[in-house]
């Protein structure tokens, strides 16, 4: 068994029984094995970030089951689930989702912090981790201070900051021009090739094209992958 | 975690100042008015040191030690009489008199006679000299003075005093026991006697032969005679503590509410605080912080306020007790003792936990999808 997650039969229902019923996704099976550089592609409201957070821990599925190294997951309480996220997942999101009054450094330090790492150990791999993604002169910046693109790389910084399993990463370069945008992307190329595992919600046909596998999904169901 | 908080507190400089100060009123004065009542209680027990283990007696009518026992009447027949009542090792005679009020002291000098051959009863109770030489047998017109009495006048061993128009000599300064007597003077009870002009003993120091049966002893002479008070320090502290716990109620109740008027001040701050931060929690939980990690974060955060204003309290209050000493001349004696201290300490430390619950709560139930979406 070398799938480091498996979706199973995921539903997801918002407001059920209700006449807002809301049905994000219907029947989802997925898997994924250590090192795949997954793209995950749909429109707008085709469920994808559901299923990005339903992967991550984050949000509970109305019915069906993620197995996260062969763990059901969602049998786990709120914060069982939270120390999942903390050591398995690395988020990447398209509002970078930093905090402000912290520093590059001490916003990659955070996981760690959480995790329970001195603040001297955190502080040495927050360091080591913003040199590999080339902001080492921009260390003691504020998100204010900092370009879009520099603050997406240091939110994969701190993504990778308790050697996550896998990276989710929520339409990384959607905020950001093509360029730059590029540059991102031949980051998370160079990071899979280090042996990072990626699963990117995206519009952008750049990242699909670099992905090696694809997943489209439309109306909540999976067509092809 | 705690450097964390700090660095959380402090983002809103003005509004955790006012917070702080909100604690620190409160718990300062629950320490200031908390300390009044401390100090009338110490003052009590201390001068009820004085006479443990022992009974004192005055006539029936009169008001008792407050007033210098005006109106008591004790002869030398009656001293006789208690001496030969079984289980009594020693009685000792003594007569007192207020002095006149010294206009800018708010203060009373006490005159008290005592037998010379009675020193050694006094000098087992705590009263030592500070220079000069104790009264003897044969001395007259030989006197001992408080501390306080000696400061204030600027006498020294050697000078003269004059009571009743008599020149008394300064033989003795007793060293200052913070009680009535640093404002006393002490003369060899026959001459005391003499120039006031009394015949009898204003009240008396009976020691049981048996300390520890004080209280048994003191019921036996109840029941024999009749015409006398007989009071023991267990009667007093009785009487006392009423009155003490009625002041403490009152003191200490009413500062409480300012405290707890200061604590809900933090439950306000955090409040707010957790509100701006909603975003920001949302992240915290998405990278992994559990429903406790937030809940505790948010409470070392309102204990971490509520503390500093507490410590800050505990100082301020602590100098505004110091000073009513000094601004009453002593006559008012606030004393912070350790349980004040310690309980002003947790009060502020349970206001900062009662009043972070609430927010810490709905910290910790945010939903982070939800916050992070939230711009």
């Amino acid at each position: 068994m070398n799938n480091i997650i498996e979706v199973k039969d995921i539903q997801k229902i918002y407001n059920p029984g209700m006449h807002n019923e809301l049905r994000v996704l219907k029947d989802v099976d997925l898997k994924i094995k250590k090192g795949e550089m997954i793209a995950l592609l749909g429109p707008s409201g085709s469920g994808k970030s559901t299923l990005l957070h339903i992967i991550g821990c984050l949000d509970r599925p109305t019915k069906g089951k993620v197995f996260i190294e062969g763990e059901d997951v969602y049998r786990l309480l709120d914060d069982e689930l939270a120390l999942i996220r903390r050591r398995k997942v690395g988020f990447v999101f398209q509002q970078f989702n930093l905090i402000g009054v912290f520093t590059a450094l001490e916003n990659v330090e955070m996981p760690m912090r959480i995790a329970g790492f001195s603040k001297e150990e955190a502080e040495k791999r927050a360091r080591e981790l913003l040199e590999m993604v080339k902001l080492g002169e921009r260390l003691n910046h504020f998100p204010r201070q900092l370009s879009g693109g520099e603050l997406q790389r240091v939110s994969i910084a701190r993504a990778l900051a308790n050697e996550p399993l896998i990276v989710l990463a929520d339409e990384p370069t959607g905020n950001l021009d093509t360029k730059t945008g590029k540059e991102i992307i031949d980051l998370m190329i160079g990071l899979n090739k280090k042996g990072y595992t990626f699963l990117i919600v995206t519009h952008d046909s750049l990242i699909a094209k670099s992905a090696k596998r694809i997943i489209k999904i439309k109306d909540g169901r999976i067509l092809g992958g | 975690m705690i450097d964390l908080a700090l660095k959380n507190i402090f983002r809103q400089k003005t509004r955790t100042a006012l917070t702080i100060t909100g604690i620190l009123i409160g718990i300062g004065a629950v320490v200031a008015l908390g300390s009044i009542s401390e100090g009338i209680y110490t003052q009590i027990t201390e001068e009820l040191q004085f006479m443990g283990g022992t009974i004192m007696v005055y006539s029936k009518g009169s008001s008792g030690m407050m007033t210098g026992f005006e109106g008591s009447e004790i002869t030398e027949e009656d001293v006789e009489e208690f001496e030969d009542f079984s289980g009594i090792k020693e009685v000792v005679p003594y007569v007192m008199r207020m002095g006149e009020i010294e206009i800018g002291q708010g203060l009373t000098t006490m005159t008290i006679g005592v037998d010379p051959k009675d020193v050694d009863f006094f000098k087992d109770r705590g009263v030592e000299l500070e220079s000069g030489r104790e009264i003897i047998e044969g001395d007259t017109y030989q006197v001992l003075i408080g501390y306080e009495y000696a400061e204030r006048n600027g006498l020294e061993v050697g000078d003269s005093i004059e009571l009743k128009k008599t020149s008394f000599e300064v033989i003795g300064i007793i060293e200052s026991t913070d009680d009535d007597i640093d404002n006393s003077i002490i003369v060899p009870i026959d001459t005391m006697m003499d120039v006031y002009n009394m015949d009898n003993y204003k009240a008396l120091f009976i020691t049981p032969e048996d300390v520890s049966k004080v209280d048994v002893v003191a019921e036996d002479l109840k029941s024999s005679f009749e015409d006398f008070e007989f009071v023991t320090s267990t009667d007093i502290v009785q009487q006392m503590s009423t009155i003490v716990d009625m002041i403490r109620f009152f003191t200490i109740g009413i500062s409480s509410i300012a405290a707890v008027v200061g604590g809900l001040g933090v439950m306000n701050t955090m409040i707010m605080s957790v509100l701006e931060r909603r975003r920001e929690i949302g992240i915290m939980k998405a990278i992994g912080a559990t429903n406790k990690y937030v809940l505790t974060q948010i409470l070392i955060e309102s204990v971490t306020i509520s503390l500093i204003g507490g410590l800050i309290g505990i100082l301020i209050g602590g100098l505004g007790s110091y000073s009513l000493r000094f601004i009453s001349a002593g006559l008012a004696t606030a004393k912070v003792t350790i349980n004040l201290v310690f309980g002003g300490l947790l009060f502020a430390v349970s206001l900062g936990l009662v009043g972070g619950l609430y927010p810490a709560w709905k910290a910790a139930k945010l939903d982070p999808i939800e916050a992070i979406r939230y711009e």
